[in-house]
């Protein structure tokens, strides 16, 4: 039993969807492949204002608006002791990105957006299955021809395509049959988090915003997504090293770290969970290589890094973008390698620098905010964190600002006395207190704890 | 209100508006009481993130950078340290 498609794709997730969308509507035959039945949860909530672009050209964007989704303006920094109220913020507004059809991001929930997302791909033409998982990718020789699908046993059918798209999100189906993917040595973080009501309303005028939260410890931050109808999403990430010595449970763990930061604890004070708990862990990755012939890697599935700068559906976003443009290009005569040597240069030198900055800010923590928000970088930084790092402009753009930080960064470090280092403010204080004691003075008590 | 023109160096309208924004928007109530343009901050006053939230007023405040490598306890070490860097700056820029 077979069939034939110009594109058979695997995972109807936002990159799958976006995809199918984008080529569906100029009369390619696509077949898209969801092992799932949606609605149905996921991680991932906040988008970067790029992705508006995309939405806006397959007639999506409407539909947001119309889901009523809640709008980011922009993102708040919390530091652990500061008083609720007292931050720092950027607005995406200060910086429009040229063209951008919206000031502002969507923050979404994912088992609705997700739905309505694969549901706009079937409209615009695509065949959509859902609940049916793609078992292999099929080849000839080293060439992609197809995917086997099983929906029961007993039951299999082979859908031949001109091209294979994997989609299958941390999933990585081609990588894995491939040997391709790679855990990353140098991130291993570990997520927790739920979705909560009753949590305490954003501060006057800064309602959408989306709210990151230092916890005072090494590579340890929580997330704060406001979302519609009073729900939040709020997840705390931290070393994976962290919660097993811990040995405490998901709930205690959680309530520990949010505890660590007063603007979070004061708005989780009356908050009650309204999901489970969910988990993400080892979800740092990449593969060696995103093409080949006949197939394309895009989305989750051809990389992930972290969450911290929401950059999962940007990569999907445009991953996507630039796949239906190699796509487009090949099923009209073009030379494969390099309508696909392309896309692959392009996605991966952007998430690459991606990747570049996530390191920058878990070497930073807390400078890398005083970096966003002072004047030396703020407009670069505010400019590179709305997205779209795949073409020349922004990923210059992107590498300069990497540099350049990284750079003031070690100066920092280099000199002892520098006070955002992080250990020179404790250091001073310890000397100052050691010797009013040893003077016999009086001594100034601290107002607030150390960090 | 602000005095019009510009203060002799030692500037005290910097100095005050520098004072104010401490007292006002970092320090706990029972430091602020007797926070003046001479207390120590370093003395514990302040941590990474108050630092940070200073920083950036007085980036703000006004209109000039404030390198990294500014950023030292000579600088920072009282009201009176800041509002000398921030003359030096204004100074360097040429700004009022």
């Amino acid at each position: 039993m077979g069939s034939e498609h110009d594109v058979v794709i695997i995972g109807g997730g936002p990159a799958g969807s976006l995809l199918a969308s984008l080529l569906a509507r100029e009369g390619r035959s696509i077949l898209l492949l969801e092992k799932d039945i949606h609605p149905r949860d996921h991680v991932g909530e906040a988008l970067t204002p790029s992705t508006n672009v995309v939405f806006e050209q397959i007639g999506f964007l409407e539909k947001m608006e119309d889901a009523g989704f809640m709008r980011k303006p922009g993102v708040v920094w919390t530091t652990p002791n500061a008083r609720t109220g007292k931050f720092v913020s950027v607005r995406t507004s200060e910086y429009p990105f040229p063209g951008a059809p919206r000031p502002y991001s969507f923050n979404v929930e994912r088992d609705l957006f997700d739905a309505m997302l694969l549901r706009h791909a079937h409209e615009l033409g695509a065949t959509v299955m859902q609940g049916v998982g793609a078992r292999e990718v099929l080849f000839e020789g080293d060439r992609a021809i197809g995917v086997r699908v099983s929906p029961m046993d007993g039951w299999e059918h082979e859908a031949r395509a001109r091209v294979v798209v994997d989609a299958s999100g941390r999933r990585c189906l081609l990588a894995n049959q491939l040997g391709l993917r790679r855990k990353d040595a140098g991130f291993n973080q570990y997520g927790i988090y739920s979705w909560f009501r009753g949590v305490a309303p954003a501060p006057e005028g800064f309602e959408g915003y989306l709210f990151l939260h230092f916890l005072g410890l090494e590579r340890a931050w929580a997330w704060q997504i406001p979302l519609k109808n009073g729900v939040w999403s709020i997840g705390v990430v931290t070393e994976k090293a962290d919660f097993q010595k811990s040995g405490r449970s998901h709930e205690e763990f959680f309530d520990d770290l949010m505890g660590r930061n007063r603007a979070l604890g004061d708005a989780m004070e009356h908050a009650e969970r309204v999901r489970p708990w969910y988990i993400e862990a080892d979800y740092t990755y990449k593969n060696d290589t995103i093409t080949g012939p006949g197939w394309l890697l895009i989305g989750d599935a051809l990389r992930f890094i972290d969450p911290v700068f929401s950059t999962g559906v940007d990569v999907a976003t445009y991953s996507a973008l630039h796949a239906s443009d190699a796509i487009r290009s090949v099923l009209d005569g073009a030379d494969e390698r390099d309508a696909f040597g392309e896309f692959e240069t392009k996605v991966t030198q952007g998430v690459d620098a991606w990747y570049e900055l996530t390191t920058l800010f878990y070497d930073l923590q807390i400078i890398f905010t005083l970096f966003a928000v002072g004047n030396r970088f703020r407009e670069k930084l505010v400019r590179t964190l709305q997205g779209n790092l795949y073409m020349p402009e922004t990923l210059d753009r992107a590498r300069e600002l990497i540099d350049e930080m990284r750079d003031s960064y070690e100066k920092i470090m280099a000199n002892p006395d520098n006070l955002l280092r992080p250990d020179t403010i404790k250091r001073l204080r310890e000397v100052f207190e050691a010797s009013a004691a040893r003077s016999g003075a009086r001594r100034t008590s601290p107002a607030k704890a150390p960090t | 209100m602000s005095q019009p023109g510009t203060t002799p160096a030692g500037g005290s309208d910097v100095a005050a508006r520098i004072h104010a924004f401490i007292v006002e928007e970092l320090l706990a109530p029972q430091s602020a009481e007797t926070f003046g343009d001479e207390t120590p901050i370093l003395s514990g006053l302040l941590d990474s993130g108050a630092l940070m939230r200073l920083m950036v007023f007085l980036e703000e405040e006004f209109d000039v950078e404030i390198d990294d490598e500014d950023v030292v306890a000579d600088h920072f070490a009282s009201v009176r340290h800041i509002d000398r860097l921030i003359e030096s700056k204004r100074e360097t820029t040429g700004s009022s």
